[in-house]
């Protein structure tokens, strides 16, 4: 059921009025699921995206910087556009949200085309990426102050443009987008309770980390990739537990890119040389001890609190292992490189299967697909390091298809005992 | 207390603007207006959109105009260096010494940033690359190729622009318009050295063309030959050179009449003792120098009334012209 909340919100009255419960127990049945923010692709689309476009024509408009028109008027143009903007966005609020929303978004597309005809006109040629930073900052204070999704999805995408831009134009390492993404972004996710913001913010900071981290030191990102993703998850398996259907939602939905960057750091790490090169981190400057330690110490903390409330599973002693895996070479300097390679391969191995078998067993489709990608991936990157003869190559994909296969057909199967057994 | 938050975002947005623009708006209107001649360039990388590449002479600065406490420090890039600008009486700048402070008392100077780190040693060439932020001119989509076919292309004739910049007091350089030089140069090649020529023809003989390209008659103090002219080392060159042809000091001029569209062209026969260099205690004929070392020829004596300077491209001594 997609939106088991708002179906329980319909049905909890009936059941109460027939007896069947009681309005504290409704009460605490509601709380077990909280409400999903559905995002609306269709007003999305209409809407906000609507708002972008019309927000990119005006920048293209007064790209042809006509000759006839003065700066004075420029300026008067795009400022009375956007105040007039604000002001309807403003009167809008109450009685049309969505309309306000949209002409808010609108608003803040103006302000970007602002700042790059104010550029044009004054000839500005100066640090580029300011002009995103700038912009992505008034699109973080709308979105908190409003609060507003689209402006949050916008001020990602705009963080994003601006890392990028310093990161690969001006080789800056820039750990003040990581700053913006944890105090500005991630608090709105509670505070929109938004499951796609939550992703959409937590891939973001990803992408942050590997670039900063990547400017300082390439060998510093997949240590500290690994180690946040270690964070991200062992955080999520402790808001499982909590209460809160909200606050464990959010740990779930935050995890999910957490999951990926994990399976692609063990999958990197799976290849001898590449993890030759990535493990050992140098620790030249003191951001480099920084970015390596305080995950490493987060995590540990997370794992010790799991361990001491017994909330573990076998998945968290294989984060852990991996973590304490990967940050030994650099800590005690020895990396016995075979050892690594066939450990991080068996931990990728036993990932997939249990990935599988979990999917499988419990008719999860969502995790066998990951597990027989992981599996498959895996088989297809060893196959011309372990396999000589086409014989053993032939026989490790039949091997994969007939695992895949019966897979698949347990997984039916379940799938339709289920259907059976419900009412 | 929602609403005077959201009222406090929405001010934020309009006043950022219009911070923005003010603040460029009272430099335009108050600054002090210099005139900076922009370098004569391959016009092929110019043009991004529509928008012309600028680069200045004091785009690439030689280190030997750095403070002698910077002079062997490593430089940062994206350092902020303030470069002071002397001014000539047509309101051109050149520029004067470069410092990591604000100079002090009332001394013209621009602020800008270094482009790239930069140490002295042997190796490095002793150039400081620095952006000033008015390096892009905008201009009305279409009008980019009118400009770039008036400053003309690679082995044609080129007229230098003048950027008109307005200066703010902490050293903002805003663009204000542009202006067209009054005398279009056009420098060829007229005979290249064989690859492994002897020294007494290792150069180039080279040919200059000037041309008024404005629509006044304008008169030039000319010395006999070349002799109103001189040879000056660009960017690259580990140190500045600057050549004169011998006995020229004691010439006089006689003025020349260009009425628009009038040109005459001078020769440079580089492999005339004269064009010697020292170079590792010998003196060596230009075309023998490094590739680093590169030259332009430069009107000595412009008058007051004109319009720019009569700079030809950079050359190195074998021919090959930027």
């Amino acid at each position: 059921m997609k939106n088991p909340h708002a179906w329980l919100k319909k049905e909890l009255p009936h059941w109460i009025q027939d007896g069947v419960i009681d309005s504290e127990q409704a009460g605490q049945i509601l709380s077990r699921y909280p409400e999903r923010h559905s995002l609306s692709w269709g007003k999305i689309l209409i809407s906000g995206f609507g708002a972008i476009m019309v927000g990119l024509g005006v920048i293209l408009l007064f790209a042809y910087n006509w000759d006839a028109m003065g700066r004075f008027s420029k300026m008067s143009v795009i400022l009375g556009a956007l105040a007039i903007t604000h002001f309807f966005a403003f009167r809008t609020r109450l009685g049309n949200h969505h309309l306000s929303e949209s002409l808010f978004i609108l608003a803040t597309m103006l302000f970007g085309a602002g700042i790059w005809l104010v550029a044009q006109i004054y000839h500005i040629d100066e640090h580029y990426p300011n002009a995103f930073l700038l912009w992505g900052f008034a699109a973080l204070l709308l979105a908190w102050v409003l609060p507003s999704l689209p402006q949050a999805i916008l001020t990602v995408g705009l963080v994003m443009i601006w890392h990028f831009s310093e990161a690969l134009d001006f080789d800056f390492a820039t750990h003040h987008a990581l700053v913006l993404i944890l105090i500005g972004l991630f608090p709105l996710i509670w505070r929109l309770q938004s499951p796609i913001l939550a992703r959409l913010v937590s891939a973001s900071f990803f992408v942050s980390l590997g670039l900063a981290t990547a400017t300082v030191d390439e060998r510093l990102s997949a240590s500290v990739l690994l180690l946040v993703a270690a964070c991200l998850i062992f955080f999520s398996f402790w808001s499982a537990s909590q209460a809160n259907g909200w606050f464990s939602h959010t740990g779930q939905e935050l995890a999910k890119p957490a999951w990926l960057v994990f399976a692609g750091m063990l999958f990197l790490m799976s290849f001898g040389d590449i993890s030759d090169d990535l493990i050992r981190v140098r620790f030249n400057e003191p951001v480099e001890s920084l970015y390596f330690y305080l995950p490493l110490i987060l995590s540990q903390l997370l794992f010790l609190w799991l361990m001491l409330k017994r909330q573990f599973s076998i998945i968290t002693f294989v984060v852990e292992f991996s973590v304490l895996l990967v940050v030994a070479p650099s800590i005690f300097d020895i990396y016995p490189v075979h050892l690594y390679t066939l450990i991080f391969n068996l931990l990728l191995l036993g990932l997939s299967i249990g990935l599988i078998y979990q999917g499988s067993h419990y008719a999860d489709a969502r995790k066998m697909v990951w597990g027989s990608l992981i599996f498959t991936v895996l088989v297809f990157a060893r196959y011309t390091d372990l396999f000589d003869s086409l014989i053993s190559r032939a026989l490790a994909f039949l091997i994969v298809g007939a695992v895949l296969f019966f897979a698949g057909t347990v997984l039916n199967r379940n799938r339709n005992r289920d259907r059976q057994d419900s009412p | 207390m929602k609403k005077f938050f959201l009222i406090a975002a929405i001010f934020f947005q309009l006043s950022a603007l219009l911070w923005m623009a003010l603040s460029r708006e009272y430099v335009v209107q108050t600054g002090k207006v210099v005139k900076i001649q922009t370098a004569p360039v391959d016009p092929r990388d110019l043009f991004r959109g529509d928008f012309v590449r600028l680069d200045y002479d004091l785009s690439s600065l030689p280190a030997s105009l750095l403070e002698p406490h910077l002079a062997d420090r490593k430089l940062k890039k994206g350092q902020v260096l303030y470069v002071t600008l002397q001014q000539d009486s047509r309101e051109l700048v050149k520029a004067g010494s470069v410092s990591d402070s604000r100079p002090d008392g009332n001394v013209l100077f621009v602020r800008g940033r270094l482009l790239s780190d930069w140490v002295r040693n042997k190796y490095n060439a002793s150039t400081l690359s620095v952006k000033y932020g008015i390096e892009q001119y905008f201009v009305e989509q279409g009008k980019g190729i009118a400009i770039e076919n008036r400053r003309g292309r690679r082995n044609e004739l080129q007229t230098p622009m003048i950027m008109q910049v307005a200066l703010s007091d902490s050293g903002t350089a805003i663009i204000k318009e542009h202006e067209w030089g009054d005398f279009g140069v056009k420098l060829t090649v007229k005979s290249q050295p064989e690859r492994d020529a002897d020294i007494s023809v290792a150069s180039a003989v080279l040919q200059l063309e000037i041309k008024n390209v404005s629509q006044r008659k304008l008169t030039l103090p000319l010395k006999p030959d070349t002799c109103s002219f001189r040879m000056q080392s660009i960017k690259t060159a580990p140190e500045k050179l600057v050549l004169h042809k011998e006995n020229c000091d004691q010439l006089s001029s006689e003025n020349e009449v260009f009425n628009p569209g009038d040109s005459r062209i001078f020769t440079f026969d580089l492999n005339q003792p004269h064009w010697h260099v020292w170079y590792k205690n010998e003196l060596t004929p230009m075309g023998k120098l490094p590739w680093g070392y590169r030259f332009r020829l430069v009107y000595e004596e412009p008058p007051e009334y004109l319009n720019g300077d009569i700079v030809s491209q950079a050359f190195h001594g074998r021919g090959q012209i930027d």
